[in-house]
């Protein structure tokens, strides 16, 4: 209990003397060889990726967002996850990439509060499209 | 008054040293996930090497071995440096990113920026990656001839178009300052601007790792004054965040050259897992301060109660530093420019500094 308390009592010191010393990077410093520490917004976005025809998981799905580089793939249960740069709301690209896609590419807007929900993504076969 | 508001200034930050050595919280934790390299720099503090022999740590070993700090501290608060080796090398480097987010720990990594590229920076930004440090030291030939590879400026620019560019990236260049390319500063400057690097920080190399064997690259008392005054005026011209790295305390540059006063906190608040399982503070220390294993002790266990000799450095006051009147500002510097033998510090930018005036 007592070491709780000390404890409390320091990170109290920590606050008056890097107030005190007007330095900021007092609590955001960086190793002399290593990166920036991070503290930045990211928003991560999950899901799962079936066909249309038979629900059936698919695989190997490329997974993008509209504008920006981030991209991922399915694993082998359709489920894909992956950051996006902190955003109201994100344009997916769900692609077969394969050399000879079966399936249909499949975009769609999603909206992102502070965590994005699962989302459950359907693509069809591409000869099931009418054109 | 100004020298009054500065020794003010200096004499709370030493209370703020003390205070947080006693706290010791972990924050920053560096990953030495492969020694593997593709280039071949004179200059590097690890000395590794493209064959390394040395196989890459298996990432469940390192996750295993940090799991329980997710108990300890705040999610988020803790971020990971992947480092090497170059940590591009790995095929798993996004997974490994991955799964460190999902358990709680930011990341980012150190690079040379030679295998970076849009599809990389796609994928490591999937997984998560918050900050990235790409290392350029000199235009074109000088940074070649240093990295020993004629293609290693341009993919290292390659890089830094993709990153410079990302919102969601903190970033910075970070330079070794050596006998050679110090006379290249301005133009880099200038380049760097024009490349929109959102920081840039600069080191001096040290005589560690390869770099021992290289006297003529380190720099002597005049370039390294002249390089307090390139950092310090450039930071009044505000044209580019730029700052000399901690590592060494500097004198009356003391927060001219950087933000704030110099504190090693290498097992302060630093930590690392090593290649083979050691645990120890920045990578660039000497093997011999490592503090246990991963394989055999409990990191959260080390941490708590070992690294006595980086919390109470009494220990360095010997050697240049024994009779420095400006001790108790310093602690005996930088823990990675002191060797196995804890006799003498290897390098004292402060006394070099001094030693320039003379001279002047």
């Amino acid at each position: 209990m007592s070491e709780i308390i000390i404890k409390n009592k320091r990170k109290i010191l920590r606050l008056l003397f890097g107030t005190l010393s007007f330095s900021t990077a007092l609590f955001v410093f960086q190793a002399c060889y290593g990166t920036n520490k991070d503290f930045g917004r990211d928003v991560l976005i999950k899901g799962c990726v079936r066909s249309k025809t038979n629900e059936k998981p698919l695989a190997g799905i490329r997974v993008s967002i509209t504008n920006m580089p981030q991209y991922t793939y399915t694993d082998s249960k359709g489920q894909f996850q992956m950051f996006g740069s902190s955003n109201n709301s994100y344009h997916l690209i769900f692609e077969d990439t394969t050399a000879h896609p079966l399936l249909a590419s499949v975009d769609t807007t999603v909206f992102v509060k502070k965590t994005a929900p699962f989302f459950n993504i359907f693509i069809n076969d591409r000869q099931n499209i009418q054109y | 008054m100004i020298d009054k508001i500065s020794n003010i200034s200096q004499f709370i930050h030493n209370q703020f040293v003390k205070n947080e050595t006693k706290l010791h919280e972990l924050s920053y934790l560096f990953w030495e996930c492969t020694q593997r390299c593709n280039l071949s720099c004179k200059h590097c503090g690890t000395d590794c090497s493209s064959n390394s022999s040395i196989k890459d740590m298996p990432f469940e070993h390192f996750l295993e071995a940090i799991l329980p700090l997710k108990e300890k501290y705040k999610k988020g608060s803790i971020t990971v440096v992947i480092s090497g080796g170059e940590p591009l090398l790995r095929n798993d480097l996004a997974d490994c990113g991955l799964a460190l987010r999902q358990n709680g720990f930011r990341w980012g990594i150190v690079t040379n920026g030679f295998l970076y590229d849009y599809e990389m920076h796609g994928k490591l930004l999937a997984a998560g990656m918050g900050a990235i440090t790409v290392s350029v030291d000199g235009l074109g030939e000088s940074h070649n001839w240093l990295r020993g590879n004629k293609q290693s400026f341009s993919r290292a620019m390659q890089a830094l178009d993709l990153i410079t560019n990302s919102d969601r990236l903190k970033s910075d260049v970070v330079t070794c300052v050596n006998a050679k390319n110090i006379s290249e500063l301005d133009f880099l400057k200038s380049y760097f601007i024009s490349k929109k690097v959102k920081s840039w920080r600069l080191f001096t190399i040290a005589p560690i790792g390869r770099a021992s064997l290289k006297e003529d690259l380190q720099l002597n008392g005049e370039q390294t004054r002249y390089l307090m005054e390139f950092i310090t005026q450039s930071r009044l011209e505000k044209q580019i965040d730029i700052k000399l790295s901690c590592e060494a305390y500097v004198g009356e540059y003391e927060k001219k050259v950087r933000d704030a006063h110099f504190f090693c906190r290498a097992g302060i608040n630093i930590a690392s897992v090593l290649i083979d399982g050691s645990i120890s503070a920045c990578p660039n220390i000497n093997r011999h301060f490592v503090q246990g294993n991963i394989y055999h002790d409990d990191f959260f266990d080390v941490w708590e109660n070992r690294f006595q000799v980086m919390r109470d450095r009494k220990w360095t006051k010997m050697g240049t530093c024994a009779n420095c009147k400006e001790y108790n500002n310093c602690n005996g510097g930088a823990l990675h420019l002191w060797n196995e033998n804890k006799d003498c510090i290897l390098k004292c930018l402060h006394q070099e500094i001094k030693s320039a005036i003379v001279l002047v």
